[in-house]
C-alpha cells in the first residue's frame, strides 16, 4: 500500500477555512487545515463530532465551498473534479432511492452521466458480484438489511470507476458484525482498484484498522491536530485486530486525542 | 405476488362483509320507519332498499346516460386541474419567488366557496359541459399542487447531494429524483380531489344544467314523494361514480408507485 506514496500528491488541502452562518452568528467548522493525500492511500479523517471532518470532506466533493484556502485534485479544482465525476460518494445513510432496484439503484450515476443501458449493465453485473448481492439484484431497497443497502451505496459510488471514494462514517449505523465484514470488503476493494479513499469515522480501531494514515480532527473550531502513519499488516481480521501492533497504534492514536483535548482545554 | 392477492382478497371479505351490514341495517331502519313508527311520508326520511333498487333498475339506461355526461365532464376536468397542479407544484418547487407569489392567490382561491363559484361561472360561460369541466378542475388543482409540493420538497438532502456529485442537470435531478419522490404526494392529492370533482360537477348542474344527474336529482326533488325512490338512485348512482373514479386512482397509485410501504408484502432482509 506504501508503494506510491512517496511518488505523487493526489489532493492537496492548502489553508482552508469554512465559516458557516450569517454575520454575527459565524461558526467556524474548520480553522486553515492543510495537508496532502496521496495516490492510492487510505486516509481517515478522525474526531469528534463537530471537529469539521464531514464538511472536510463535503469541500473536497464540492458540495461546500470553502470560506478560503485552497483544495487541489490532481491538477483541478473541486469542481471540475466533480463535474468530470472523477470521485464517487458514500454518505452515513446507504441514501437509494427506494423506487429502485439494487441494479438501478447501482446504475444511476451511468444513466445520469448518459450512457447507454447495453453499456452499463455488464458494469453493473460486476459490481453486484462484487459487493456479493447476484441474488438480490432486483430486490428493492426496503428488502435490504442495512448492511447490504450500504454494499449497494458503496457499488453505486464505484459504477464510474471514479479514482477517489469518499466515504462520510459509512459504517458506523452498522452493527459489530457487519462493520467488521464490510472494512473487510472495502480493504479489499481498495487492493482490487487501487482508489484513493477518504474515510470519515469517529472511530479509532475503524481509523487504525483501515487506514495508512489517520488524520487526527479537533473541534471547535475544526483544525487538524496531528497526522500519524499507521502500519498496515497482512493476517486475518482476528490476527491483525489482536496483534500487539495494532494495539500499540491505537494507544498513539487515542493518545493524540487526549492532547488534543487538554489543548483545547488549556 | 400470491401475497399481494391473498391480502387484497381479505381486503375484499372485510369489504363485503362491512358493506351487508350496512345493507340490512338499512333495511331494518326503513321497516321500523315505514311500518312500525308511523311517520308522515316515511318514504321521503328513508325508504326501503330494495325499492330503491327497483328504481334503479327500472329508470337504469336514463341514470347511466346521464351519470357518463356527469362523469366524463368531471373526469376531464379532473385530469385538466391536476395537469395544472403539478404544473404549478413544479414551477412552485424551481423558484421560491414563484411560491410565494402563488401561494396567496392559490389559498384564497379556495376560500370562495363553489356553491357559489358555479351559479356565477354558468352565468358568464352558459356551457353546461364546459362548466362542468371547468369546476371539477378548480377543485382539483389546489389539493394536487400542495400535496405534489411536499412531495418534491420530501427528498433528503443527501439525496441532493448524491445527484450534485454526478453533475445531474436540473432536468435530471427531477426526472430521476424530484418527480419520483413526489409520486406519493401527488397521488394523495389525487384522492382527496377526486370525489371533490365529481360533487363539483353535480354542483353545476343543480344551479340549472340541461343534463346530468344532478339534473335527475333536482327533478325527483321537485315532484316530491312520486319520485323518491328515483332521487335515492341518484344519489346512489352519484356515489358509485366517486367510488368507481377514487378506485381507479387507488389501483394507478398501486401500479406507478409499487415501493410505497403499505403496498409491501414481505419484511427486511436479514444479511
Amino acid at each position: 500500500m506504501s508503494l506510491g506514496r512517496e511518488k505523487e500528491k493526489e489532493i492537496r488541502i492548502d489553508d482552508v477555512s469554512m465559516v458557516f452562518g450569517r454575520k454575527g452568528r459565524e461558526v467556524t467548522a474548520l480553522s486553515s487545515v492543510s495537508f496532502d493525500i496521496y495516490r492510492s492511500e487510505f486516509v481517515s479523517l478522525l474526531g469528534p463530532s463537530g471537529c469539521g471532518k464531514s464538511t472536510l470532506l463535503r469541500l473536497l466533493a464540492d458540495l461546500l465551498q470553502p470560506t478560503s484556502g485552497r483544495i487541489t485534485i490532481g491538477e483541478e479544482v473541486p469542481r471540475e473534479v466533480r463535474l468530470k465525476r472523477k470521485y464517487g460518494i458514500v454518505f452515513q445513510s446507504p441514501t437509494l432511492f427506494e423506487w429502485r432496484t439494487v441494479k438501478d439503484n447501482i446504475e444511476l450515476p451511468m444513466e445520469v452521466l448518459g450512457l447507454k443501458k447495453s453499456e452499463y449493465s455488464a458494469i453493473s453485473n460486476r459490481l453486484i458480484d462484487m459487493v456479493g448481492l447476484t441474488k438480490f439484484k432486483d430486490h428493492y431497497p426496503w428488502q435490504l438489511s442495512g448492511g447490504m443497502q450500504q454494499r449497494v451505496a458503496i457499488a453505486r459510488a464505484l459504477s464510474l470507476d471514479p479514482p477517489i471514494l469518499l466515504m462520510d462514517e459509512p459504517f458506523s449505523a452498522l452493527d459489530e458484525f457487519t462493520k467488521e465484514k464490510l472494512q473487510l470488503d472495502l480493504l479489499d476493494i481498495q487492493k482490487q482498484t487501487n482508489k484513493t479513499i477518504v474515510f470519515v469515522t469517529h472511530s479509532i480501531p475503524e481509523a487504525v484498522f483501515l487506514s495508512d494514515r489517520v488524520v487526527i480532527m479537533s473541534a471547535h473550531p475544526g483544525r487538524v491536530h496531528s497526522i500519524l502513519e499507521m502500519e498496515r499488516e497482512e493476517g486475518s481480521y482476528e490476527q491483525i485486530r489482536n496483534s500487539g501492533r495494532f494495539h500499540e497504534m491505537t494507544a498513539k492514536v487515542r493518545e493524540c486525542f487526549q492532547l488534543s483535548k487538554q489543548q483545547l482545554h488549556a | 405476488m400470491s401475497g399481494w392477492l391473498r391480502k387484497s382478497g381479505q381486503g375484499s371479505g372485510v369489504i363485503l362483509i362491512w358493506l351487508a351490514g350496512v345493507l340490512a341495517l338499512w333495511e331494518a331502519a326503513a321497516w321500523y320507519i315505514n311500518d312500525v313508527a308511523h311517520v308522515l311520508a316515511p318514504a321521503s326520511k328513508l325508504p326501503y332498499l330494495h325499492l330503491v333498487l327497483e328504481a334503479l333498475a327500472n329508470h337504469w339506461s336514463t341514470l347511466a346516460k346521464q351519470g357518463i355526461i356527469t362523469f366524463g365532464n368531471s373526469i376531464t376536468g379532473f385530469l385538466i386541474g391536476a395537469a395544472v397542479g403539478v404544473a404549478l407544484a413544479i414551477a412552485m418547487s424551481l423558484s421560491r419567488a414563484v411560491e410565494l407569489t402563488l401561494s396567496p392567490y392559490m389559498i384564497a382561491s379556495q376560500m370562495v366557496p363553489i356553491i357559489g363559484l358555479a351559479p356565477i361561472l354558468y352565468g358568464i360561460i352558459h356551457d353546461p359541459a364546459m362548466s362542468r369541466v371547468l369546476m371539477a378542475g378548480y377543485v382539483t388543482f389546489f389539493p394536487v399542487a400542495i400535496n405534489m409540493l411536499r412531495g418534491l420538497k420530501s427528498i433528503k438532502p443527501e439525496q441532493e447531494e448524491l445527484m450534485r456529485s454526478y453533475a445531474a442537470s436540473t432536468w435530471a435531478t427531477y426526472a430521476k429524483l424530484r418527480l419520483m419522490a413526489s409520486l406519493p404526494g401527488l397521488f394523495a392529492g389525487l384522492k382527496l380531489s377526486a370525489p371533490l370533482a365529481i360533487t363539483a360537477s353535480i354542483i353545476v348542474e343543480l344551479m340549472g344544467a340541461p343534463n346530468g344527474i344532478g339534473v335527475l336529482m333536482l327533478s325527483s326533488l321537485y315532484y316530491g314523494s312520486s319520485q323518491v325512490y328515483m332521487f335515492w338512485s341518484t344519489i346512489l348512482m352519484s356515489v358509485a361514480i366517486g367510488l368507481i373514479w377514487f378506485l381507479l386512482v387507488t389501483l394507478a397509485e398501486r401500479l406507478l408507485t409499487p415501493w410505497q410501504p403499505e403496498f409491501r408484502q414481505q419484511g427486511g432482509q436479514e444479511e
